[in-house]
């Protein structure tokens, strides 16, 4: 019934933690305390990987998703608290009565930064290509989509194909940017390389694997903004450097300080360490298409042995929370009483001795290599899971290959992650629990009908109370299955120099750097 | 230092020391670089060989409501994250970076020696192959082969000992084919050929046991080389699997903390330098015993 709408959503599937610094995200916030926002200056920002790309209607990888959304802008956008979207390159919209068409009215005087005004044909083009990504990209989330259609030069009629609920958010979707009709004239190619937006920075230079730097947009359609000259993300793979960079006032912003030195930060003059809440979580995920996973009470009893508060204690310091759902606080609908396997040695064993594998067995943790957090969180692991007799492997392996085992259900158990990006749960749900989802349930092979079947009915629910009903049942069902063993939620942590003022991530991640300003 | 010291004991102990003991043991005192190998890399293997006994704490178990300690009277050198004592992860890691270090070290010297011998000594096609295979493998640096081979055989210390023996036998068969292109244009060579001696029982009776020396104080670097790819490995996250102590992961593990827990990978580190030193030592030590001057 045509509700098949994948969310291959890996923002940071694969030790989600890796990425963790790169995100950062800011609404619509506005000057702090009143002061008169100062025009000029340069920000340099430090991250731990370059981006890689400007064209997000396929990329994967936060780093890109975050600079290009200074660039390129959609009509929607996600508000400061991560929980709803609000008309941003759109003026306003109109639902029809059977829900089945959005009427959308784009705000005059808006024009991309080469000039040339902003119209239906530049949404119509953009969304149509975003669409046409569906088997290598983020197409599949534009699938509800009918038709778009142009009524005049700034209206579009969106046309649907079902009822669906969440369908303004996934015009938020950072694929669904607007970029010229035609390209402007250029090849999809040509036109990544050096996109032209609506955004409020344009590229300057790009060094790759050194810096990025944009420029502002001097045809920003909000009045006086951005404050800033340039952006620069600086790439400083060393947290350490990173910290001597900031304390020496090279950079203003370290996107990814570790958690171990977070707190010592806040005694460095001149700084302030920032948590933003997030809606990141970290899993240990089975392979339910492995023995002795396929059982029930193998998941559960591990899910049972490990200490999530000492997993965030050790891991994170302490920043964090342990994870009891599916959803993670940030998102719409998540239930704080969601019951899930917690830490409980008895319960473990318990569980244990009614499986296939009462006296233990040898597996394998597939881990990224080069990523402390995840390394250290699967030590632990390891470490918990000895009592149950289950020895554990920690098999660690390079980036790439370990995305492509894990993609290609190729390992026992894995640490993987996940960050929403749109503020609608459905974008995360189908992608964990539909096969169908285009990413055989978060690549564990998870297969429960009443789950799909619930997923199914809570996105084309339009009453919000009863869909966190639905919601409510769906991560108490999950929390059961235990597909995944929840490990914890944790924030985003930025290094900022206090000279930086109306900085602010979503819980999304994303930020918003035509607000922030330097003071002097 | 076990293999090479043993091949050397063979060689030097029996063919010529036993004559000329007093004069060779009088070498080994004016020696200063070879006593200070001996002393380093002897002290090592004995923290390595005793480890159960030395180290306080079993390097793996952890105990995360003690974790990041500073150094104290129960912990000389302090915890890790994981609350496991650093002194007894250094004592064990001893153990895995100086055994893979040395055993990785045999492989390579056999099958290297044995093609160099026969490439030099028959010469012909075989030589000429041997020798671009050789080439081909002298053109990429020793870590990034060593890491890259590792990255595609999985971590581990199987894959440690296969990738070290696939690029550094090369080494090995350079410098023996030299050697033996030299020595068997000897007389004595020439002597026994003419005896009707077979090719094998003159290549590995007759010739070998004179060419060895300058492979033997190769591997004494060789070793350097190959405990620093292996601290190298662990610091990658692709060595030897956590939670096994070794130098190389208790730096990355420590990294974290360099600024405030310093002792964590600093510590391991110098261990790593003055290892590396040791057995540099005892490398040039032996390099001098065996020249051609201490011989004659």
């Amino acid at each position: 019934m045509g509700n098949r709408r994948r969310f291959g959503a890996v923002v940071a599937v694969l030790s989600g933690a890796a990425l963790v610094g790169g995100c950062a995200s800011g609404a619509t916030s506005t000057s702090e305390g009143g002061a008169k926002p100062t025009r000029g200056g340069s920000l340099v920002i430090a991250r731990s990987a370059d981006a890689t790309t400007f064209n997000t209607t396929t990329v994967h990888d936060n780093f890109s998703i975050f600079t290009t959304e200074q660039i390129l802008e959609p009509l929607f956008m996600v508000s400061e608290d991560g929980k709803s979207v609000e008309p941003w390159l759109a003026k306003s919209y109109s639902v029809s009565a059977d829900k089945l068409v959005y009427t959308v009215k784009l705000r005059t005087g808006v024009t991309f930064s080469d000039g040339t005004p902003l119209t239906a044909k530049d949404v119509k083009f953009s969304i149509d290509q975003s669409t046409k990504t569906a088997e290598t990209g983020w197409g599949y989330i534009n699938d509800p989509i009918k038709q778009v259609t142009v009524v005049d030069a700034h209206t579009v009629k969106f046309s649907l194909k079902y009822k669906f609920a969440p369908f303004l958010s996934v015009l938020s979707m950072f694929s669904n940017e607007i970029v010229p009709d035609q390209y402007g004239g250029r090849t999809a190619e040509k036109f990544y390389q050096d996109p032209v937006g609506t955004g409020p920075f344009l590229l300057g230079e790009w060094k790759k694997g050194r810096h990025l730097k944009l420029v502002r947009n001097e045809k920003y359609w909000q009045q006086g903004k951005p404050y800033l000259d340039s952006v620069q993300w600086n790439v400083v793979s060393d947290a350490n450097t990173r910290k001597l960079q900031l304390q020496g006032n090279q950079i203003q912003i370290d996107e990814a300080p570790d958690w171990s030195s977070f707190d010592s930060l806040k005694s460095s003059p001149g700084i302030t360490a920032k948590k933003f809440e997030s809606t990141q979580s970290s899993n240990l995920a089975f392979n339910l298409t492995r023995k002795p996973f396929s059982d029930v009470h193998v998941r559960r009893a591990i899910a049972h042995a490990i200490d999530r508060k000492a997993l965030v204690k050790a891991v994170l310091f302490g920043h964090g929370k342990p994870a009891n759902s599916l959803l993670a606080p940030g998102t719409p609908y998540y239930d704080k009483d969601a019951p899930s396997p917690s830490y409980d040695l008895s319960k473990a064993k318990a569980e244990l001795s009614k499986s296939s594998k009462p006296n233990g067995f040898s597996t394998s943790l597939l881990v990224r290599a080069g990523n402390g957090e995840a390394l250290a969180v699967a030590q632990i692991i390891q470490s918990e899971l000895k009592p149950l007799g289950i020895k554990v492997k920690i098999n660690q392996l390079e980036a790439q290959t370990a995305r492509q085992q894990q993609q290609n259900l190729k390992y026992d158990m894995a640490l993987t992650g996940w960050t929403m990006d749109i503020p609608d749960p459905d974008q995360w749900t189908t992608f964990a629990v539909d096969p169908a989802g285009g990413a055989k349930s978060d690549f564990t092979g998870y297969n429960n009908p009443q789950a799909i079947a619930l997923n199914k009915q809570a996105r084309k629910e339009s009453d919000p109370a009863k869909r966190e009903q639905l919601y409510a049942k769906l991560q108490r069902l999950t929390g059961q299955d235990s597909f995944l063993a929840y490990l914890y939620y944790s924030p985003y942590g930025d290094a900022i120099s206090n000279k930086v003022k109306g900085f602010h991530v979503t819980p999304l991640g994303n930020y918003h750097l035509e607000n922030v300003y330097l003071a002097k | 230092m076990t293999a090479a010291a043993e091949v050397k004991s063979r060689f030097v102990g029996r063919r010529r020391a036993r004559r000329r003991s007093a004069r060779s043991l009088r070498a080994w005192y004016r020696n200063p670089s070879l006593m200070a190998g001996i002393v380093v890399v002897g002290a090592l293997v004995l923290v390595a060989v005793l480890a159960p006994v030395l180290a306080p704490y079993d390097p793996i178990k952890q105990n995360l409501p003690d974790a990041l300690q500073d150094p104290s009277s129960a912990h000389w050198l302090g915890t890790d994250r994981y609350g496991r004592d650093v002194l007894s992860r250094l004592i064990w890691g001893a153990r895995v970076d100086l055994r893979i270090g040395f055993l990785a070290v045999l492989i390579p010297f056999v099958i290297g020696s044995v093609i160099g011998a026969l490439a030099g000594y028959f010469g012909g096609w075989f030589d000429a192959v041997v020798m671009r295979v050789v080439d081909v493998f002298f053109a990429f640096p020793f870590l990034v082969m060593v890491i890259t081979l590792v990255f595609v055989l999985g971590a581990g210390e199987t894959s440690i000992y296969l990738a070290i023996a696939i690029v550094s036998w090369v080494a090995y068969a350079k410098i023996v084919r030299g050697e033996v292109l030299v020595v068997k244009e000897h007389d004595y060579v020439t002597g026994a050929r003419l005896g009707g001696l077979s090719d094998r029982r003159i290549l590995f009776r007759h010739i070998t046991p004179n060419v060895l020396s300058q492979a033997v104080i190769y591997a004494m670097s060789d070793i350097v080389m190959d405990i620093l790819a292996i601290v190298t490995l662990g610091y990658l996250g692709i060595g030897v699997t956590p939670p096994t102590a070794e130098w190389g992961s208790m730096i990355l593990d420590g990294q974290e903390f360099l600024t405030t827990h310093w002792l964590q990978a600093t510590i391991p580190g110098l261990v790593v330098v003055v290892t590396s030193l040791g057995v540099s030592w005892l490398g040039d030590g032996l390099a001098d015993l065996m020249s051609p001057e201490q011989r004659r």
